[in-house]
């Protein structure tokens, strides 16, 4: 499914940064393990088309996602790649609910509130679909970044460093609610993370 | 969700910094909506007084003096004119048509006007009620006249010696209300018309006035204050006003030479509050900018998941581009309803009644305004969404 071949990026320009070839296959879930600044979050926006790699090449579901246009890059990502971030940023002046429908506006799909609230119910933050980000808590605002990631069943769930600024409760319940979310869509699942908090969930690892 | 409601909901946000700007472009845009109204209003009813008009001959004084008191009955008239040389002037066959005017008098602030039915072709007067003035001390009143007095066809009243004021009441002679004008949309609203003699009559018995000195007409020379003439031919335009300037003891003025230059004293004014509009134009235009620029530091990382959502660049830039001119239109049309209301305030609160400005007549040129709200909110956001359009996400996402 996804297909990472003699990928180089050189950044700064003289620092090189190369990645061993990866192949992953529809529906499984990855650790990507590294230390801070080993290069997770580059490779990660380079898997994902934020960040175009000097040399080599990334295919997504037999697409060489470099030879899109800007456009349809950003139509792709949308509607195939969902994210998580360290921070779960959420746009500000939008609600919960919004925030949601926003991602599915964006992407191009239908609106359905029946999917975001199927969503919101499945993270149990269905009680909070009204508030905006700025009265909700971290472990809140994880939860709905996660939901804004999968409320369009993507093929690919991309997570980076999901669970490193929450404490082990809110961080055990993000990566069960990842894997559970994950597998329910039959999704693939890729989390950067150097937290060893994680390795206990997931087998397959892929080391920057 | 559309580029519109990302846009106004964002805006929504940040309600004190929106509004800071909404207000600054309303303060210009209305300064500019009741500079555009009352100028064309001023203009229309210098136009529409003196239509027809084309000299005015009174006695010697300033030219814009005598335009000013007969043909738009504000100021003093220049004095008064012996009614045999008015009567050899009327009669030059280079003059269509000269309608006598004899002011002297008012009811309530309301200017009695002593003339004959040249008057009515002149002004193409029409009647709503009753019929016009036919004996002495018959009266018909405009329309503004009627209503703010409450004067009915049938009544009667006493005039009062001066063009303002009631203190110096001609208790010998009341005027008896025979008809009432259809408004007319100019001076001829706000006064009251009757015939020459009835002025003189007023007059005739001798009172003492406050200044003590008897008026002319009090002499038993007869006297009016001035001649409204129509020319012949265009003609006329060059030889009359000379002929009356040098070869009699009056003078010529033309209202539409006075009007101009009257409407260009007022220019200057006008001009100064125009700049200083302007001024506050681009101030807005760099507030729009600046805080739109500094919502873009805040919102960087809300536009960069946007990217990774699935929106474009063009997106981006659309989004930037539509708060700016979502702002600035909403100040322009608060500023163009700001006017309105200013202007109808000023209108409510003026003394004078022959120049009354009003806040509900529509110009086409506030429509150019909305245009020129957006090309500001255009222009203040262009570099903001330059900005948004080429923001490099992956490096903003990386910066956690």
């Amino acid at each position: 499914m996804i297909n990472i071949r003699s990928l180089q990026h050189v950044y700064n320009k003289e620092q090189v940064l190369t990645f061993n070839d990866w192949t992953i296959n529809q529906g499984e879930h990855w650790l990507m393990l590294g230390d801070s600044g080993s290069g997770k979050t580059t490779l990660l926006h380079i898997m994902t088309g934020l960040l175009k790699p000097s040399l080599g090449e990334v295919v997504i579901n037999d697409a060489a996602i470099y030879r899109l246009s800007n456009t349809q890059l950003d139509h792709f990502r949308g509607k195939h790649i969902g994210f998580v971030f360290q921070r779960p940023h959420l746009v500000k002046s939008l609600n919960v609910v919004e925030n949601l429908i926003l991602a599915q506006s964006l992407a191009g799909l239908k609106i359905s509130r029946q999917r975001i609230d199927e969503v919101l119910t499945a993270l149990s933050i269905d009680d909070k679909k009204f508030n905006y980000p700025a009265e909700l808590s971290q472990g809140q605002l994880q939860r709905v970044s996660i939901a804004r990631a999968v409320v369009n069943k993507p093929a690919l769930i991309m997570a980076d460093e999901p669970t490193s600024s929450l404490d082990d409760k809110n961080a055990a319940a993000v990566l069960d609610l990842l894997v559970s979310q994950a597998e329910q869509g039959g999704s693939t699942l890729i989390i950067a993370t150097h937290d060893s908090r994680a390795k206990a969930r997931i087998e397959k690892t892929y080391l920057v | 969700m559309n580029v519109l409601s990302i846009s106004t909901k964002s805006l929504r946000s940040n309600p004190l910094s929106a509004g800071l700007n909404i207000l600054l472009i309303a303060f210009g845009v209305g300064i500019i909506t009741m500079l555009l109204l009352a100028s064309s209003q001023i203009e229309n009813k210098l136009d529409n007084n003196s239509k027809d008009i084309d000299l005015v001959v009174g006695a010697k004084g300033s030219p814009l003096q005598l335009i000013l008191s007969s043909i738009f009955y504000i100021d003093f008239p220049t004095g008064n004119i012996p009614l045999k040389d008015a009567d050899a002037l009327a009669h030059n066959p280079l003059v269509k048509m000269a309608v006598p005017l004899a002011l002297g008098d008012n009811y309530n602030g309301f200017r009695i006007a002593g003339t004959n039915s040249g008057f009515i072709k002149l002004y193409d007067l029409k009647l709503a009620k009753g019929q016009f003035w036919k004996n002495d001390f018959e009266v018909t009143v405009g329309s503004v006249v009627a209503e703010s007095q409450h004067l009915k066809v049938g009544d009667h009243f006493f005039g009062a010696h001066g063009l303002t004021g009631n203190g110096d009441i001609h208790k010998s002679h009341a005027y008896i209300v025979t008809g009432i004008l259809t408004p007319q949309g100019n001076v001829t609203d706000n006064i009251v018309l009757t015939n020459v003699a009835s002025v003189w009559k007023m007059h005739e018995t001798k009172e003492v006035h406050a200044n003590g000195k008897p008026e002319a007409y009090e002499n038993g020379e007869r006297e009016i204050t001035s001649l409204l003439i129509q020319y012949r031919s265009p003609m006329s335009v060059v030889l009359f006003p000379r002929m009356v300037n040098q070869s009699t003891s009056m003078q010529a003025a033309s209202p539409a030479l006075e009007s101009a230059r009257l409407f260009s004293l007022i220019g200057v004014g006008v001009d100064t509050l125009q700049w200083f509009a302007v001024l506050i134009m681009v101030i807005s235009a760099i507030s729009v900018f600046v805080s739109l620029y500094n919502s873009l530091k805040e919102r960087k990382y809300d536009l960069a998941i946007m990217r990774t959502m699935g929106a474009s660049r063009i997106k981006l830039f659309l989004i930037i581009i539509t708060e700016g001119i979502c702002l600035t239109v909403t100040g322009t049309v608060v500023g163009l309803v700001l006017g309105h209301l200013a202007l109808q305030m000023i209108g409510h609160y003026q003394d004078s009644t022959q120049a009354k400005l009003s806040g509900s007549i529509f110009l086409v040129q506030e429509t150019y305004l909305i245009g020129v709200g957006s090309g500001i909110g255009l222009i203040a956001s262009l570099l903001p969404a330059m900005q948004a359009y080429r923001s490099n996400i992956s490096r903003i996402l990386a910066q956690n």
